[in-house]
């Protein structure tokens, strides 16, 4: 046979395997209303009606998606540095859920998928693209210079804000807000100088989503907004109890 | 033998036509399908979430482009989350390496529940790691053939369609798939017994 064959005990694993990594149905509602939040904002007139090629449009649009996502993305990666048993919390989608399971009088929910991918395109929002916040390096790739160039002990101090950080997330992922809350005074008390204070902040604004302090967390938001207009971590923002209302 | 379970299983995946496929109805019934495929195509954990949203906000800007007469919906959105997937190991690793050299592995949490789990559970959570694990060894261009051919049962056409590749390029991907797979794999159950010899 030209494509080879598999031995039996391949075969088994992959059979064994072939179900393996099954989401939780909360990360199944934080997605999809994440998605449902992400399309009600206008991603999807962003696509269509400016560009001529559905395919070059479609790239472009999931490069702006995924490029706010992963500029967190990387602060996630960072998390998990010191150490293969942290767990990492995605704040976006995480808030998304939680958000209004904490505070259910939220009027900051997105509209169903059925109900965006039934609305003509024309109608879907008119937030600007985001191209730029895109094309521009983010905020996070900025604050963190080469380690190399670095002194040790400012690596050290990166490693240790990671740790605090990574603590934080990991409290918010099992639900221990007032947990996370704590982990962020340490944090705040430890570091005068911080390196992550972008990532400190979104953080912050999805501890204060997650222990139902709404106005709080819509407050901080805009700071955040205000200090960071084209932060990846936005997007994440925007998808928690805080929403993007106030977003400039 | 093998096309008639194939076609069998092709059948549960998909209905025979589109009409009844949207947007939102294939959240409810491929969202595990997307979920672990991009796990398998090297999304880390924390990422997942994000990887998943993009994937489906494709799937609504694109669906007027989905032919079903021309792809099972499968493979349709395999071709979505590859690109995603892509995207997101690239960048992800590339900007990591930047930032945190002295970190480059442990970036999963094991899969392995500890404590009181069945024996069944476990055994089964250790083939889904030990499969990650592998697949991971993989190239991505050779894993995906791989992924969509032997652990989503897609035929070798089909992925050669849905990875816009040359037949015979798939063919020989799969080929080369498999016995990188069988060689991770012996070695990894060389290193169990060198263990478990240790061990007696």
């Amino acid at each position: 046979m030209k494509s080879g064959h598999l031995s039996t005990e391949a075969r088994q694993l992959i059979e064994a395997g072939r179900q393996g990594y099954e989401s939780s149905e909360l990360a199944r509602a934080r997605v999809r209303r994440a998605v449902a939040t992400r399309l009600a904002g206008g991603a999807a007139a962003l696509s269509l009606a400016h560009t001529s090629s559905l395919f070059a449009a479609t790239k472009v649009v999931v490069a702006l998606a995924v490029a706010g996502s992963v500029g967190a993305g990387v602060w996630y990666g960072l998390t998990r540095a010191d150490g293969p048993n942290q767990i990492a919390v995605a704040p976006q989608t995480r808030s998304a859920a939680a958000a209004p399971a904490a505070n259910p009088q939220t009027n900051v929910a997105p509209p169903a998928l059925e109900q965006v991918a039934a609305r003509p395109e024309s109608s879907r929002g008119s937030t600007p693209p985001r191209v730029q916040r895109a094309a521009a390096p983010g905020p996070t790739a900025r604050a963190v210079p080469v380690a190399s160039a670095r002194p040790a002990a400012q690596a050290s101090q990166l490693t240790e804000e990671v740790a605090l950080l990574a603590r934080a997330s990991a409290q918010l992922n099992q639900g221990n807000a007032a947990g996370a809350a704590r982990t962020l005074s340490e944090y705040d008390r430890t570091f005068k100088s911080k390196t992550l204070v972008q990532e400190r902040a979104a953080t912050g604004v999805l501890v204060e989503c997650a222990m139902g302090n709404v106005q709080g967390a819509r407050s901080s938001a805009r700071r955040f907004y205000k200090t960071w207009p084209r932060s990846p971590l936005a997007s994440r923002i925007a998808g928690s109890c805080a929403g993007n209302a106030d977003k400039p | 033998m093998r096309s008639v379970a194939l076609d069998a299983h092709r059948s549960s995946l998909s209905p025979p036509d589109a009409d009844g496929l949207r947007p939102a109805t294939l959240y409810e019934t491929h969202f595990s399908f997307v979920w672990r495929n991009l796990r398998r195509m090297g999304v880390s954990d924390e990422a997942l979430e994000d990887a998943t949203q993009d994937v489906f906000l494709t799937v609504h800007l694109r669906w007027e482009t989905y032919d079903a007469t021309r792809a099972r919906v499968e493979t349709w959105l395999f071709g979505i989350l590859l690109r995603v997937a892509s995207y997101h190991r690239r960048t992800l690793r590339r900007r990591l390496a930047r930032i945190v050299p002295w970190s480059r592995e442990g970036t999963r949490e094991s899969l392995v529940p500890g404590g009181d789990a069945p024996a069944e559970v476990v055994a089964k959570r250790q083939a889904v790691e030990l499969l990650d694990r592998l697949l991971q060894d993989l190239p991505p261009e050779k894993r995906a053939v791989l992924v969509l051919v032997d652990v989503e049962q897609c035929s070798v056409p089909e992925a050669a369609q849905t990875l816009n590749i040359n037949l015979n390029t798939a063919y020989w991907r799969l080929r080369e798939a498999r016995s990188q797979f069988e060689r991770s794999l012996a070695r990894v159950r060389a290193v169990e017994q060198r263990r478990r010899g240790e061990e007696a």
